[in-house]
């Protein structure tokens, strides 16, 4: 699975003549790229459920296997169910997950971490002892254990993704706890008399905002990577239910005669992979741009 | 034939923060065992210039020059075409530096710690330095000549030196081994910036003995650029001055500090100079502080076992009464700041008390507040300065919003800062701005006693001048009392009425500002008066002998015997037996055996003390 390694740099001293006003934003054609892409697809997968005529499991025998027309714009598989709904079917679970998964995840995450990084010492140990442990057993064991128990849905695999999937957050938002604790300007809001609280709300969490923001955006594709997968192998999703994964897994019977079966599932699960990357690299991009002018 | 000849440098950043020229029309000229001093405000570009020199410049600075020989070879970069370099003169261009560098013309920079490689011991970076441009030498005789560049260096134990990591060495024994790093080729120039901005007092004298000498012995050129006026006395021997990267003025050091011809250099001399003036004032009141026998101490090592005890605070004991500047002087790892940090609450003592009108500091009080040293690290870069500003009030009072942005812009005036300005975030102001509004953030709560850890210690001169006439402004009109830490001893001089001197964690002497600046008693004090710089070649070159070698040391048991006394060129055998008591005689107190009554004798009640050294 890939992990997004941020890379801190060392600040500069600023120069003595500073342009008056806030800082500017630069036009940042990854996030806007990106947003454009993720914008698209996240319109058709709304939409084309709703508006096509046909339904994602009704079979049809006799247009088996068909190719690309106007009526079928992906085609039809084995079952004769048409491929176009299915991929946007799909495509709404696998956005699901990622949301879900991100959300989950960066709320868990930020609160553990901040607690961790904040209370320091004998707490901070325990805490990152018991997540070290969590994070110790794989993730494809949690789901699985998950599944048996309530089923193969998506409820299961965004809990079975989630249960570790904080891990590397926390870590993060303690290292920049930890790192802006002392600073100055802390110390100057402790003597004003801000209770912790305060502090992490106000002074802390909105300078750890870079990494963390970044963290949260590639766990998102992180988390469709992992339902796609699971579906695929058949651990995941179970039929009739559209995922990209077993869409895949569906064509890789006649991969060689029908190709084009697993070709359009494929293709719009890595633009949606990649436009969530792209949105990822530009927040980092602009982040450290700001932390270095 | 000169070893260095620059005509018409200049510099051009091509990025989005580039404001004209950074340098524009530098010229300068050194001979051979010439010490040629560059003196300017930062920003001036004296930094730039050098590095243009080298080469050392990111691509996105065009450098310029007319001519640019380094005896008799030229140097000069090759010039931009339409704003971007060419790929294939620049490698050349590279290629000739690299031998250049480091064999010709070496530099040291200002801060030995980041310029050195902390995973690399000492040795193995000088004999990399001696072999990189003598493919012949072998790795016992780069070792040679490595334990030989450290002695020359003044490293008391060369050999031994070798085998340590920058870590383990004090700053002046890391400015004296890249001193070693230069030299270790034998280059015609060498080129100093800023050398001793980042060490204490007592030991920037001795470096900078230590590259006159270099430049007498060996004939190299010494360039020295520094902010400093009384370094630039002390050594060199001919000084340009620059501000906004153009060259204001030039002439030899008497000229320059005797005779200026610009407005500029007047302005800056007579800054310099008028930094050592003393204030009137008169104090009045009850104690205000009272710190009794604190003591604060650090446990290293696992408990029960080997546990090592360092005292970063020892028994320190002094009053700051109602209205007074209270000025704490020391060098750094005295253990000042945590004094400062005892006296806000941050920390809580290990021992003794420290007493608030009276009372035992419990927590962090709101009539205690602190001006911090780092003017870029105190305020929250993600605020606003009125956010910044309303935080006290937001927490303690309840004020309405109005009253609060009332009494915000009432602070902003109070400190010099346009009130407009007030939706702005700390990145559009200056660093003695962002000053301005930590002063004004302390008070928010008119607070009874403000604690000034360094405040002006990383400014400008001509920008602390004007800092310490605001703090002394609010103090004329709010009646504010000020503990004032700082290793600087004109600043301290200027804005104390009542001082501290601390070294090793303990208060050596203390009393009125004039007093112990006119007549030091302790050893210590003396050492830190003499080591003071005056912007004055005359006198800086007629200085007597310091009277303290070496360096405070960072980690050593204190148990036996007085911190000072291996430093001490008036120690006794008691000296080295026991810690002397704090010795009273009114309002002077001085931590010194040569004080005491078994050394002194006994005198009468009425017998006026005066300094035994």
């Amino acid at each position: 699975m890939k992990k997004a390694i941020y890379q801190r740099r060392s600040r500069g001293v600023c120069p003595t003549d500073v342009s008056a006003g806030g800082y500017q934003r630069k036009r940042n054609p990854y996030v806007l790229t990106g947003g454009i892409l993720l914008a698209v697809l996240i319109l058709l997968a709304i939409l084309v459920p709703v508006l096509s005529p046909y339904s994602y499991e009704t079979q049809n025998v006799e247009i088996q296997n068909a190719g690309s027309s106007l009526q079928h714009l992906f085609g039809t598989d084995k079952f004769g169910r048409d491929i176009f709904v299915r991929v946007w079917y799909g495509t709404r679970i696998s956005l699901l997950v990622g949301a879900g998964s991100a959300l989950f995840c960066g709320v868990i995450g930020i609160l553990y971490g901040s607690i961790a990084g904040y209370a320091g010492q004998k707490t901070d140990m325990l805490m990152m002892r018991l997540a070290d442990v969590i994070d110790a057993i794989p993730s494809l064991l949690y789901v699985i254990l998950i599944m048996l128990v309530l089923g193969a849905n998506v409820g299961s695999i965004l809990l079975g993704i989630c249960i570790s999937g904080w891990i590397d957050l926390a870590r993060i938002v303690r290292g920049e706890i930890m790192r802006l604790k002392e600073r100055e300007f802390c110390v100057a809001a402790r003597m004003a008399g801000a209770g912790t609280v305060r502090i992490l709300r106000k002074h802390l969490l909105p300078n750890a905002a870079g990494p963390v923001i970044v963290n949260i955006t590639f766990q998102i594709p992180k988390a469709i990577f992992t339902e796609a997968f699971l579906s695929f192998v058949g651990v995941g999703i179970a039929a009739p239910v559209a995922s990209l994964g077993t869409l895949i897994q569906d064509a890789r019977s006649q991969m060689q005669v029908y190709p084009s079966q697993m070709f359009y599932p494929i293709v719009v699960l890595c633009i949606l992979i990649l436009s969530v990357n792209l949105i990822g690299a530009g927040l980092e991009r602009a982040s450290r741009l700001e932390e270095e002018g | 034939m000169n070893v260095l000849s620059v005509q018409d440098l200049s510099v051009q950043f091509h990025d989005r923060h580039a404001k004209g020229e950074t340098v524009s029309g530098l010229s300068l000229e050194i001979a051979p065992g010439e010490i040629v001093g560059i003196v300017g405000e930062s920003g001036s570009g004296k930094s730039t210039a050098m590095q243009a020199v080298l080469g050392l410049l990111p691509e996105r600075a065009e450098v310029m020059s007319g001519k640019m020989l380094l005896n008799g070879d030229s140097i000069a970069p090759p010039p931009y075409r339409d704003g971007r370099p060419q790929k294939q003169e620049q490698k050349a261009y590279e290629k000739k530096m690299q031998q250049i560098r480091g064999s010709q013309i070496a530099m040291v920079f200002q801060d030995p710690l980041s310029y050195l490689n902390p995973t690399v011991k000492i040795g193995r970076q000088i004999t990399e330095a001696v072999r990189v441009h003598n493919k012949n030498c072998s790795r016992a005789q780069a070792k040679v000549r490595a334990a030989e560049l450290l002695d020359m260096a003044g490293l008391r134990r060369p050999k031994e030196s070798l085998d340590k990591y920058p870590f383990e060495m004090s700053g002046g024994m890391r400015q004296r081994a890249a001193i070693a790093i230069a030299l270790a080729c034998e280059p015609k120039l060498l080129i100093a910036d800023e050398p001793t901005t980042a060490l204490d007092v007592t030991v920037q004298g001795q470096i900078l003995k230590l590259l006159a000498r270099i430049a007498e012995e060996t004939a190299t050129a010494i360039l020295l650029v520094s902010h400093d006026l009384g370094v630039i006395a002390s050594v060199c021997q001919r000084v340009l001055v620059m501000q906004n990267g153009k060259m204001v003025e030039e002439g030899t050091v008497e000229e320059i500090f005797y005779d200026p011809r610009q407005e500029y250099t007047r302005l800056l001399i007579e800054r310099a100079s008028g930094l050592c003036a003393l204030t009137e004032k008169k104090i009045s009141g009850e104690a205000l502080l009272t710190l009794k026998n604190v003591t604060k101490s650090y446990h290293s090592g696992r408990r029960n076992l080997d546990q090592k005890k360092f005292e970063a605070v020892r028994d320190v004991s002094f009053e700051l009464y109602k209205g007074e500047t209270y000025g704490l002087v020391g060098e750094s790892g005295c253990g000042k700041t945590t004094v400062a940090k005892m006296i806000t609450g941050v920390h809580a003592p290990s021992g003794g008390a420290v007493l608030y009108h009276g009372e035992e500091l419990v927590g962090m009080q709101r009539q205690i507040q602190m001006v911090f040293q780092d003017p870029y690290a105190s305020l929250n870069p993600r605020m606003t300065i009125r956010e910044t500003l309303e935080e006290p009030l937001l927490l303690n009072t309840s004020d309405s919003p109005e009253i609060r942005k009332e009494k915000v812009t009432e602070i902003m005036k109070m400190a010099g800062l346009p009130p407009e300005d007030a939706g702005k975030y700390p990145r559009a102001f200056s660093g003695g701005q962002r000053q301005r509004i930590g002063i004004a953030r302390a008070l928010m709560l008119r607070p009874e006693l403000i604690v000034c850890d360094e405040p002006v210690s990383a400014l400008d001169v001509s920008i602390q001048e004007q800092i310490l006439e605001l703090l002394e402004q609010i103090q004329r009109e709010t009646k504010v009392s000020y503990l004032f830490i700082s290793h600087d001893l004109n600043v301290v001089k200027r804005i104390s009425q009542r001082l501290g001197v601390m070294y090793a964690g303990s208060i050596v002497e203390s009393g009125a500002t004039e007093s112990v600046y006119e007549d030091p008693w302790h050893p210590y004090t003396k050492a830190l008066l003499s080591a003071i710089l005056t912007p004055d070649p005359r006198t800086a070159r007629r200085r007597r002998k310091m009277a303290a070698g070496g360096e405070q040391e960072k980690e050593v048991q204190y148990d036996t015997g007085c911190p000072f006394a291996s430093r001490c060129g008036y120690a006794m055998e008691c000296c080295h037996a026991d810690r002397p008591k704090t010795y009273c005689f009114g309002d002077r107190k001085v931590a010194c055996f040569l004080y005491s009554e078994e050394y002194t004798g006994r005198r009468s009640n009425d017998y006026k003390m005066t300094s035994q050294i």
